[in-house]
């Protein structure tokens, strides 16, 4: 609830009739616009109104499009039964103020991230992040995720989690659970499998 | 009449407009409020979770593309119906609202829905309604809305439930009957609700419009009397409070003006802050206060600090006019011949300039006259955001945050359709570029379905290869022999056929035995071997038949064994050969890739039909503004004419009735003048 310059433009936009009554001892003669006539009118918001429906109904085709285009990349780059994912989840606020995520899986660097205040408060918010996605095969694997950020009185914290895990024959998913422990003040990293 | 429910309306119109940021920002808490009372809840669906980081963030088309995602994927688990609520706040901040109008009556037409998502999907209908400006359904949605139930499900909502039914009161124009539920409604809201400021303001408007002036003075007063320190607000509302406070001021003073009560108005105008956002207007409704009440050097001053400014609003235009004007008024004829002189010089300027721009004007210098701001953007020097760039700022329902550069669109910039078809453009453009995107991505699905094709191909090569080299049916023929010794064999009883190694090994060595004793002279030297031999092979003889049993089991046994590994060795041949000899998996890929490919040109089609119509509708409103604008000007302009004609009159014949009376006085005093 900003206010902005544009909301102020309205509230000047807004007070200009009132201020046009007031002024007119000032200006008679200017107040001369020829006001557009009812069907002019009429014509514009019926243009406007099929130029939105129209945009709406793009949008909607658009929106299923795009959702079969990702459907159609998974099958073909990530398939079922290869398809690994690593997901990350904030369950905190009070104890750790995320900056940044590397995530490592059997010792390569598959993905890292910084985060912005906006995607931060997303994640706070019960937002779920996929950190990774790929193509893993069949048997055992180590996964490690390392996590910095702001920790409890304004201290630099790192932490890393790891988890050896056995990937089958179906989808594998992990998800990186960062959450406030009030047992000791702290964050606490861990790594947990999806069934 | 109509001129007076004008501004009203229009008050109206711009409380909801500007409350468009909040309402979608409450639209978005709440979501999250419901899943928990106290903080958000771990999503329990992993397609959920990431249409939630995605709506969070504001990127409505990702978002509304997650959950469509999810849903194709097997549906969202473990949340009930509360998906769909995210959903349908997302088509309302996304401008879908035709859909979420779709998607909450859906979700009302099922019976398994619990109470609380159908008490709040009440609300959100009622509020689709509202954005269509369809009152009786939005009133006839809202009334079905518990309200106990919604204040205990999401005090924010309920709080908005409560705004929304006062607007709906105050849209019947009905004001005896309605003032006092109108009321009740107001003191419901908590005094730091931003929803109780703006239903005050706009009751007050309405006693206005209704004709009530007094009425309408006793709210505005109460509403700045009870305006909070800002420093004891939420930093999120603190600025929408000042703004209205100083709102609330201005109109105010206005009333006073309206009223004649010029010291009061001025009174009131003085605590507009001339930093503040409204300081314009309060300068300029001072200087008409002041000027009516006979204090031209006051009103001169504030219009003299108004001209040094930019003069950035189209309204603002008429202030070179009113300078003069007042000049004029302080008996100053030579001075405001001067300033309405001058006032005509910029007018036509003003009007050369407008017109240069009118005829030029095409969506490439509508987009330069406007600054769109970047998210967290703070160097001034940055380049400017493009209309479709993901990372500029926007608001909850999506409309773009944008300055303008050039003065004359600022009044059209703050004008809602102005806003939507704005809106539309930058989400017409970011869907060309998702496009885009696919379109490369689906390029890039051939070329790796080609190179899957030749990978194949090179594969099924070096298979076959390998095969011939296995020579794979000599030992298919291999294994027929075998069968067909063995059974014929078994069949003669064949046991020497059956004989195992170390059988053989023995016979091997008896027959050498005996191939030495043939050849050795039968004597009594050699009796004794030939007798331990005949023992040895009768012995031998009786061992092979008395074993022929189990070594002819053994031999059945691998025979068995081997024809196993060889109906599986031929049958993973069929399947390889199957695989060799069809295409299937990647046929069906390719099909896909074809007929997506297909759709995206036909989407592409209507993309471009749709970026046309909205540029258009732009730049009319554009033109329509700066045709408006230039009748205005042409009438200020006409004005200052007219006023520089009559005092340059009015000064010509002065001076002429001076030099006619000069001749009875000293004569040529006057001629020096």
């Amino acid at each position: 609830m900003m206010m902005t310059l544009r909301t102020v433009q309205r509230l000047i936009a807004v007070q200009t009739l009132i201020n046009r009554q007031v002024l007119c001892f000032l200006c008679v003669l200017l107040f001369s616009s020829v006001p557009a006539s009812a069907q002019d009118a009429s014509d514009e918001s019926a243009e406007e109104g099929s130029v939105a429906l129209s945009v709406e109904e793009l949008k909607k085709k658009v929106i299923r499009l795009n959702r079969d285009l990702f459907i159609l990349e998974e099958d073909l780059l990530f398939p079922a039964s290869t398809q690994f994912a690593v997901f990350l989840s904030l369950d905190t606020g009070q104890f750790l103020k995320l900056d940044a995520v590397k995530l490592k899986l059997n010792d390569d660097t598959v993905a890292s991230h910084l985060y912005t205040d906006r995607q931060l408060k997303a994640l706070q918010r019960g937002g779920m992040q996929r950190l990774h996605i790929g193509n893993l095969k069949t048997g055992s694997h180590e996964v490690t995720v390392f996590v910095e950020g702001m920790g409890p009185d304004n201290r630099a914290y790192k932490q890393a989690a790891t988890l050896q895990f056995e990937k089958g024959t179906s989808t594998a998913a992990l998800e990186v659970r960062i959450r406030d422990r009030s047992s000791n003040y702290q964050p606490e990293v861990a790594i947990v499998e999806w069934e | 009449m109509a001129d007076c429910f004008r501004p009203q309306f229009t008050g109206f119109s711009f409380r909801l407009a500007c409350k468009g940021v909040a309402c979608a920002l409450v639209i978005g808490c709440s979501s999250v409020i419901a899943l928990a009372d106290d903080r958000p809840q771990r999503a329990g669906d992993t397609g959920y979770g990431m249409a939630l980081y995605e709506y969070h963030q504001g990127n409505f088309f990702q978002a509304l593309t997650r959950l469509n995602l999810a849903n194709a994927e097997g549906g969202i688990a473990g949340h009930g119906d509360h998906p769909l609520l995210v959903e349908g706040g997302l088509m309302l901040g996304y401008g879908m609202t035709r859909e979420a109008q779709t998607l909450f009556q859906n979700l009302l037409d099922e019976a398994d829905v619990d109470p609380e998502t159908r008490n709040q999907a009440w609300f959100y209908l009622g509020k689709v309604f509202w954005l269509e400006d369809d009152a009786a359904a939005s009133s006839d949605a809202l009334e079905r809305v518990d309200g106990d139930l919604l204040e205990d499900t999401d005090e924010a909502l309920y709080h908005e439930w409560l705004y929304l039914k006062g607007q709906w009161l105050l849209g019947q124009n009905d004001a005896p009957n309605t003032a006092g539920p109108l009321g009740d409604l107001v003191e419901q809201l908590p005094d730091n609700s931003p929803w109780r400021w703006y239903l005050s303001y706009n009751r007050a408007v309405q006693r206005l419009a209704g004709g009530d002036l007094e009425g309408a003075i006793v709210d505005l007063s109460d509403l700045i009397d009870r305006a909070m320190p800002v420093d004891d607000l939420p930093s999120a509302t603190a600025d929408e409070l000042l703004a209205l406070e100083q709102q609330a001021r201005l109109s105010l003073g206005r009333l006073y003006l309206g009223q004649g009560e010029f010291e009061q108005a001025m009174a009131v105008l003085e605590n507009i802050p001339l930093d503040g956002m409204l300081s314009d207007q309060a300068l300029f409704d001072y200087a008409v206060a002041a000027s009516r009440h006979g204090r031209n050097g006051l009103a001169l001053q504030a219009l003299e600090t108004l001209q040094s400014r930019p003069l950035f609003t189209p309204w603002l235009q008429q202030v070179p006019y009113a300078r003069a004007f007042t000049i004029e008024q302080m008996d100053q004829p030579g001075s405001a011949l001067d300033a309405y002189r001058a006032a005509a010089e910029h007018y036509v300027a003003l009007d050369q300039r407008l017109s240069a721009e009118q005829a030029e004007l095409d969506e490439q210098r509508l987009v330069n006259a406007l600054a769109f701001i970047r998210e967290g953007e703070t160097d001034q020097n940055a380049a400017e955001p493009a209309l479709g760039e993901s990372a500029m700022l926007t608001d909850s329902y999506g409309r773009v945050q944008v300055r303008p550069q050039d003065f004359s669109l600022a009044e059209l910039l703050a004008g809602e359709p102005f806003q939507l078809a704005l809106r539309d453009l930058h989400e017409l453009y970011r869907l060309e570029h998702s496009l885009d995107q696919w379109r490369r991505q689906l390029a890039s699905f051939d070329v790796m379905l080609d190179t899957r094709r030749s990978r194949r191909e090179t594969r099924i090569r070096e298979t076959r290869e390998a095969l011939a080299e296995l020579d794979a049916d000599q030992w298919i023929a291999q294994q027929a022999e075998f069968r067909r010794r063995i059974e014929q064999a078994t069949d003669e009883n064949d046991a020497a056929f059956f004989m195992t190694n170390e059988q053989r090994a023995l016979k091997q060595q008896l027959d050498g035995v005996e191939e030495n004793l043939a050849s050795l002279p039968d004597d009594d030297s050699t009796r004794e071997q030939r007798r331990t031999y005949e023992r040895m092979r009768a012995y031998f003889n009786w061992w092979v038949a008395d074993e022929f049993s189990v070594n002819r089991w053994a031999a059945v046994k691998q025979l068995r064994e081997l024809d196993d590994a060889m109906d599986t060795f031929v049958s993973q041949r069929q399947l390889m050969e199957q695989e060799m000899a069809s295409d299937a998996r990647l046929d069906e890929f390719a099909d896909r890739i074809r007929r997506k490919e297909q759709e995206l040109a036909q989407v592409d089609q209507m993309l471009d039909k749709a970026l046309a119509k909205t540029r258009q509708q732009l730049v009319t409103q554009v033109q329509t503004e700066l045709a408006s604008q230039r009748r205005e000007i042409a009438g200020y302009l006409r004005a200052s004419r007219h006023a520089q004609a009559r005092l340059a009159d009015q000064l010509f014949l002065s001076e002429r009735e001076a030099n006619v009376v000069e001749p009875a006085g000293t004569g040529l005093e006057g001629a020096d003048e």
